[in-house]
């Protein structure tokens, strides 16, 4: 098996395990608001006896906004790999790909660390929680430099391309 | 473009066909269609070379120089 192959059959793994959120998630929320009190679901979100408090369900409707934003970019990771086992490395849709992928994975990277940020104001009384070995915080700056590295190889891309049709048309 | 390709011309002053010149040179048909048109970004000195051989001429016969009319904007 080559590489092309190997990197599209684990992208294609994570987004078939990631539609199942993306699809469930407004359901489930619907169901556990309308019966809080049911069995089915075990969730981390606070109840108290009025309902679910309203920064909590903010808070559960932001991340799933993010985790959004992540999906996109991994439709687009998957896009590209697909372009790539077609051969299609420099062409004008590699360029768009990597260029979206880059975009949606910084926004959701930078969108994340306010979020954490944010949340850990509200709930550790203003102090940050540090954790040693692979914490969140970690893997958030990692996500940030994916996203910024696809952004710098959207535009080595669109060089090679300029590049690739200057060597053609060369006679 | 500015520079204008006159590869037309003289191939009918001697008398010659494209594909017979893209025999002689070593190029493909659609490659001296490219330079024909004038989409060609660069052309080698190789190819250059077979192709004033080929037609017994000189570079400035094929290639010449016109200088772009000024914008209107002045720029």
């Amino acid at each position: 098996m080559n590489l092309n192959k190997l990197f599209k059959l684990v992208i294609d793994l994570a987004f078939f395990l990631m539609i199942p959120i993306v699809v469930f998630f407004p359901g489930t929320i619907l169901y556990i608001l309308i019966f809080p009190e049911q069995s089915i679901f075990s969730v981390n979100i606070p109840f108290t006896e009025s309902g679910f408090g309203g920064k909590a369900l903010l808070f559960t409707l932001t991340f799933f906004a993010l985790f959004l934003l992540f999906f996109f970019g991994f439709y687009q990771l998957r896009k590209f790999a697909g372009l790539l086992l077609k051969g299609k490395l420099f062409s004008q849709e590699v360029v768009l790909c990597t260029n979206k992928a880059g975009r949606f994975f910084t926004v959701c990277a930078l969108g994340s660390f306010l979020f954490v940020g944010v949340n850990a104001i509200l709930t550790n009384s203003g102090r940050f929680s540090i954790t040693f070995g692979s914490s969140n915080f970690k893997l958030l700056l990692f996500l940030l430099i994916v996203g910024v590295l696809f952004l710098l190889l959207s535009d080595a891309f669109r060089k090679a391309l300029a590049l690739k049709e200057e060597n053609d048309l060369t006679v | 473009m500015p520079i204008i390709i006159n590869l037309d011309q003289v191939l009918a002053d001697h008398n010659m066909k494209s594909k017979e010149l893209a025999e002689i040179v070593g190029i493909t048909e659609a490659n001296l269609s490219i330079l024909k048109s004038g989409k060609a970004k660069a052309v080698r000195f190789s190819t250059l070379e077979a192709i004033c051989q080929a037609l017994d001429c000189q570079p400035g016969d094929i290639l010449a120089f016109s200088s772009p009319a000024p914008s209107k904007g002045g720029e």
